[in-house]
């Protein structure tokens, strides 16, 4: 792999239109004749930056500050309106709970549908699913069914699928935050593993401590911008001592 | 091992992009295809049998009900019990294949915003999905064909290409609604409710032949007619087939397909914002 930058972001915008009625009734809405309205907002505006092999990305900022949407962007699954996303290596990503995973599969399945979309052997699955469910302390569950798991039980899982891979890029939202102690320090040493491994993750978090902990530079976005971009010491106190 | 490289400059994938995503990415495809048709069979009590037992029953109560009407317009073959079934079963392809195929964005819509895996790829797959179950239907023609006296046609061989089209059509269509179905929880039964409509505007129940001119001509404007028309003369021996009704099988199969792929890659990040 070249030493080029392994996520380059260039002024990117993100645009979503916006319906103003609420209602979720097609009838409604004629009758009530709103069917037309609607408005284009930004969901970022001109972010830039530049993440380098092993660098750690914080990312925080309010509710909807466009924390996820910039997890999306870079993922490729939503479109820039303006700038540009690149990305190099393998990348996978948690993005919220549900973490990209089909609950009505078992972990088994899920890393056979994990396993095709990221074009490995087939033949290895189960192998792969042994390993994953062992991690995450699951191996009793391998053939269950996600929705019966726990909130906490379904982050161990997607963590163990998305890292075992090894990728060189990895992005956690919120994942961290959910399980209990002895997950989260089971996952923070592994991700410190990929870390040294050469891995950039992008870490998307309102715990501060979790931040402050692992991250190489902090981006703190306030209304799809950025508010700041700089070491976690000097950007957490000022976002601290931000009134909401 | 190539890098795997994203880069947002490069074009979005128009209509021959989405064919090459689905040629190059056609394991993928197939794994998720056999998933959700495995899927569906173990949610079932009946699993696999539920694709031969539900259309039999539907045709029986209808060959009961219309059959002593309706056979006396097929003087040759009396074959009207299995011919009604080719009917309900292409009926129920195309009705629920265009709900399951905009319903597959939206309940996957956590893997595709998460993953980078191109929509059109669920789209198709479980459009095939849905073709794979109507094909295990389709065992069911044999034994009735043989008991009405209707002769099975060697042009059969070619409904894969015809399943391939139904693909196309349902995933295209399916890509065409997926906003309405995600922005309005009314959406789907109003669709539901005008599909009904407009295949009881078809000949999957009734033949051509019983209709006056009139509505006989407005009725076989239906795109729906042509596809009913043309799956029967693939099946049966004694069917006949108008080249305008092939004509709408390709044209609407391919032009829904393309408006689908080009309307998906305008309002892509409106449905993953929603």
């Amino acid at each position: 792999m070249s030493n080029s930058p392994l996520i380059e972001i260039n002024d990117l915008t993100v645009r979503y239109r916006h319906y103003e009625s609420a209602s979720r009734s097609i009838k409604l809405n004629l009758l009530t004749n709103k069917h037309g309205s609607k408005s284009t907002k930004a969901a970022l505006e001109g972010i830039s930056l530049k993440v380098h092999s092993g660098e750690v990305i914080g990312v925080i900022g309010r509710n909807g500050a466009g924390k996820s949407t910039l997890a999306k962007a870079i993922v490729g699954s939503v479109r820039p309106a303006a700038g540009w996303v690149r990305t190099e290596g393998v990348l996978t990503a948690m993005i919220e709970l549900g973490a990209g995973l089909n609950q009505d599969m078992t972990p088994r399945e899920n890393v056979g549908l994990h396993s095709a979309i990221y074009s490995y052997d087939l033949s290895d699955v189960d192998r792969r699913a042994v390993d994953v469910c062992s991690w995450a302390g699951l191996s009793d569950y391998i053939d269950k069914p996600l929705r019966t798991f726990s909130s906490g039980m379904s982050a161990r899982f997607a963590f163990s699928l998305n890292t075992d891979m090894k990728p060189d890029i990895l992005i956690l939202d919120e994942i961290l935050s959910v399980g209990d102690f002895e997950f989260q320090a089971k996952s923070l040493e592994r991700t410190k593993e990929l870390m040294n491994g050469g891995t950039s993750v992008i870490l998307v978090s309102h715990d501060m401590g979790t931040i402050r902990k692992f991250s190489s530079r902090v981006l703190w976005l306030d209304s799809g911008r950025i508010a700041g971009f700089a070491g976690a010491d000097e950007i957490i106190p000022k976002y601290e001592s931000t009134p909401t | 091992m190539q890098t795997e490289i994203y880069d947002s400059r490069k074009p979005q994938d128009g209509v021959l992009g989405s064919l090459k995503i689905l040629l190059a990415r056609r394991s993928l495809v197939l794994s998720l295809t056999r998933l959700d048709v495995l899927n569906r069979y173990k949610k079932s009590v009946l699993g696999v049998f539920w694709s031969f037992i539900n259309p039999l029953l539907i045709s029986s109560v209808i060959y009961f009900v219309f059959g002593r009407i309706f056979n006396n317009y097929m003087p040759e073959t009396r074959g009207y019990a299995s011919w009604v079934l080719s009917g309900v079963l292409l009926q129920g392809l195309l009705l629920s294949g265009i709900t399951v195929s905009s319903s597959a964005l939206q309940t996957n819509m956590s893997l595709i915003s998460k993953n980078r895996i191109q929509p059109i790829i669920i789209s198709f797959s479980s459009s095939l999905s849905h073709v794979t179950h109507f094909s295990i239907g389709i065992i069911s023609l044999a034994p009735l064909a043989l008991l009405t006296n209707q002769t099975l046609s060697l042009r059969i061989f070619l409904l894969p290409i015809f399943l391939l089209l139904v693909s196309f059509w349902l995933t295209g269509l399916g890509l065409l609604l997926v906003g309405w179905f995600m922005r309005f929880d009314d959406a789907a039964y109003l669709f539901n409710a005008s599909m009904m409509v407009i295949s009881y505007l078809s000949p999957f129940l009734y033949p051509l032949a019983i209709l006056g001119d009139r509505v006989r001509g407005f009725v076989e404007l239906n795109p729906i007619t042509s596809w009913i028309v043309t799956f029967r003369w693939l099946v049966y021996e004694k069917q006949t087939v108008e080249f305008f009704n092939i004509a709408v099988v390709l044209g609407s199969s391919l032009l829904t397909f393309i408006a689908g792929v080009l309307w998906l890659r305008n309002r892509w990040n409106d449905y993953v914002m929603l």
